[in-house]
């Protein structure tokens, strides 16, 4: 079981995130916004973050840009963005995300690749 | 995946009611909402929502500062609707919030006949955002075919065209538009003094000069439009025809099965006759040998009718005969005499005009029925007339029943937009019946997969919107080819254009476009507008 933080406004997907890894049977945490994703992720240490980019607050790139680097080495980070958005991947790459899935997505798609990365 | 589907539904519903408490929305918000929606019903499933999203957000800006009115972002949420109201919910979501208002079945139609292609585009804009719809022609002769075919309650005509000057035009339709009534406005940029004399002679009500003055123009066109309902109001008779109105009609059909259901009277007869073939002659002899092969015919039904009966113009080549205290015989030999009448006697001044008709009949006998339930059996036999090849009068049976127009209306899009495509076809997929035919869909990516494709049959109807922009083939060059090898009877054409694209709008009806839609547009709008002009014209 690993611990995991959702990071999504988007409520409706929000929880589809939550329900389909918390099949895989994971510990799940949410955060509403980029602000509340950058204080869970400095107060406990997660496995695995599923980080959307486009969030009220803090973007999902501010919230990795304010990471300490250690946070990052030990944190696997899984960004969603939209297709359109390449410019902003290439940042988020460069600040520490790991995968990108591309919204929409499928959540079977999502599920394959944390099943994988973990 | 319906668990999430349904909280998109409450999702819209809660941002819906948080706006409608508003004043206006930011763009911004509009940009999040339709950012978020488009990534979430992705994501569970709901293609078409997504689809719809992914449309709004490209005209709106992130960074935008804009305000939006409760119209204007109803509008931009208004395409979502179909595909998320809750079926169990009494109310659609568009009613709880107060809605945008569906347009009215009789939404009054404008014809503008003008040239200049941005003051027209500017004009048509305007009319149909104050709750008008306005058709559009580019030169006189298509305008006049356009008065004649669509009875347009009022006509916008510039002086100066290209083909036929106003005053020529004037002297084409101002028989038809005293007797019904229709309000001619005309407008010119440089009216001498002359040519507004003229034009008053002729009939012309105004004469407005351009530019106009947009405040102005409404309480205008209202106060016309409103001087002709109370005309057509006060009116029994058919200007044109000298016939009885419907007005007249309905009130006759009321009164005598009033009396037939107490008994007053035991037996009456309706017969609807309908002339064949009626726009070939408007084709071939011109719109006045149309006006007078109709006075021929009235004059002719009259000669052999007595004086209680009743003829009245029920339509525009259609007409209704109430026949009391006379029964099925009576009416075939009434019918019977008149075909014999109208091959004997020409029309007037036109002996090369050949009037059939095909009619049908309703007699009943004792006992209740209404006005509305007459006429639509009368039509029904009317219809097995037509269907059974013209030129004669069928009865009403009850087998009749099933019988209705069943010409099929093909509606297809032809478009290299696949939103645009799958937009259209999500709205038609629930929909069996436009206008009263049966409808069925059918797509194309473009222009010459459409003109390869074996689309047409002999009979059936069909509506194509067609896009200006497309590879291989664009939509003018479809058009063209469309024009030149079928009927006008059967095919309307509407062009789905950009707003901007107005020398493609201007070339699209000079080659025959019957219509012209503006892109972005909404869905039901098109709709509502394909259904307006398919039960005029078809």
């Amino acid at each position: 079981m690993s611990h995991i933080l959702i990071a999504d406004d988007e409520e409706i997907l929000r929880m589809l995130i939550v329900d389909t890894l918390e099949d895989l049977g994971h510990d799940i945490e949410e955060a509403e916004d980029g602000s509340e994703a950058l204080e869970k992720l400095q107060e406990q240490s997660f496995d695995l973050v599923v980080l959307d980019h486009m969030m009220p607050e803090r973007t999902g790139l501010e919230v990795l840009q304010s990471l300490p680097d250690h946070i990052k080495e030990e944190t696997l980070i899984i960004m969603l963005t939209a297709k359109a958005q390449d410019a902003d991947r290439e940042a988020a790459l460069q600040a520490g995300a790991r995968y990108f899935v591309a919204k929409p997505f499928s959540p079977a798609e999502l599920e394959a690749l944390v099943k994988d990365v973990l | 995946m319906e668990k999430y589907q349904k909280m998109i539904y409450d999702r819209i519903r809660k941002t819906m009611r948080q706006w409608n408490e508003e004043d206006r929305v930011s763009e911004k918000a509009l940009y999040r909402f339709f950012h978020n929606i488009k990534g979430t019903a992705g994501t569970i499933g709901m293609l078409e929502v997504h689809n719809i999203a992914a449309v709004q957000l490209d005209s709106l800006e992130e960074d935008s500062f804009s305000l939006w009115n409760k119209e204007e972002w109803l509008r931009a949420i208004a395409p979502l609707l179909p595909y998320v109201d809750d079926p169990d919910q009494k109310e659609t979501l568009l009613e709880e919030v107060g809605g945008v208002q569906e347009p009215e079945e009789d939404t009054p139609m404008l014809l503008i006949i003008d040239d200049d292609m941005d003051f027209v585009t500017y004009l048509k804009d305007l009319v149909e955002s104050n709750g008008y719809q306005a058709l559009v022609a580019m030169n006189g002769e298509r305008g006049v075919e356009l008065y004649y075919e669509m009875n347009p309650r009022m006509l916008i005509l510039d002086y100066y065209l290209p083909d036929i000057n106003g005053v020529e035009i004037l002297q084409q339709i101002m028989d038809k538009a005293k007797h019904d009534f229709t309000p001619v406005v005309m407008l010119s940029g440089k009216a001498e003094t002359e040519a507004k004399i003229r034009s008053y002679e002729l009939g012309a009500s105004d004469f407005i000069s351009k530019p106009i003055n947009h405040r102005l123009f409404f309480p205008f066109i209202k106060n016309r439009l409103e001087a002709q309902e109370r005309i057509w109001a006060s009116s029994m008779q058919d200007e044109l025809t000298g016939a009885k109105n419907r007005k007249f009609l309905y009130g006759e059909l009321e009164a005598l099965t009033d009396k037939l259901r107490r008994g007053y009277t035991a037996v009456l007869t309706l017969i609807l006759c309908d002339l064949d073939h009626f726009k070939k002659i408007n084709d071939t002899y011109g719109h006045t040998a149309g006006d007078e092969a109709l006075r021929h015919f009235v004059k002719v039904v009259t000669s052999f009718t007595r004086p209680g009966d009743t003829t009245a113009r029920y339509g525009g080549e259609e007409f209704a005969l109430v026949l009391p205290e006379s029964d099925e015989a009576n009416a075939l030999r009434i019918i019977e005499r008149i075909q014999q009448a109208l091959k004997e006697d020409p029309v007037p001044g036109y002996p090369d005009i050949e009037l059939y008709f095909s009619a049908g009949i309703r007699p009943v006998i004792k006992g209740k029925t209404s006005p509305e339930q007459l006429l639509e059996d009368a039509d029904r036999a009317l219809y097995a007339a037509k269907h059974q090849g013209r030129d004669r009068a069928v009865v009403y049976h009850d087998e009749l029943k099933a019988v209705k127009d069943t010409a099929m209306l093909h509606v297809i899009i032809v478009d290299d937009d696949n939103v645009v495509r799958e937009m259209l076809e999500q709205f038609m997929k629930h929909r069996q019946e436009v206008a009263g035919h049966p409808a069925r869909f059918h797509r194309y990516p473009d222009g010459q997969a459409f003109i390869e494709d074996d689309w047409y049959q002999e009979g059936d109807y069909y509506f194509l919107l067609l896009d200006g922009m497309m590879p291989r083939m664009d939509g003018l060059e479809v058009l063209q080819h469309l024009r030149t090898h079928y009927s006008t009877d059967r095919v309307l054409i509407s062009m789905l254009t950009a707003r901007t694209e107005e020398k493609d709008i201007a070339r699209a009806l000079q080659l025959g476009a019957d219509d012209y839609m503006a892109k972005p547009f909404r869905v039901r709008e098109v709709f509502a507008r394909m259904e307006r002009l398919v039960e005029r014209v078809f």
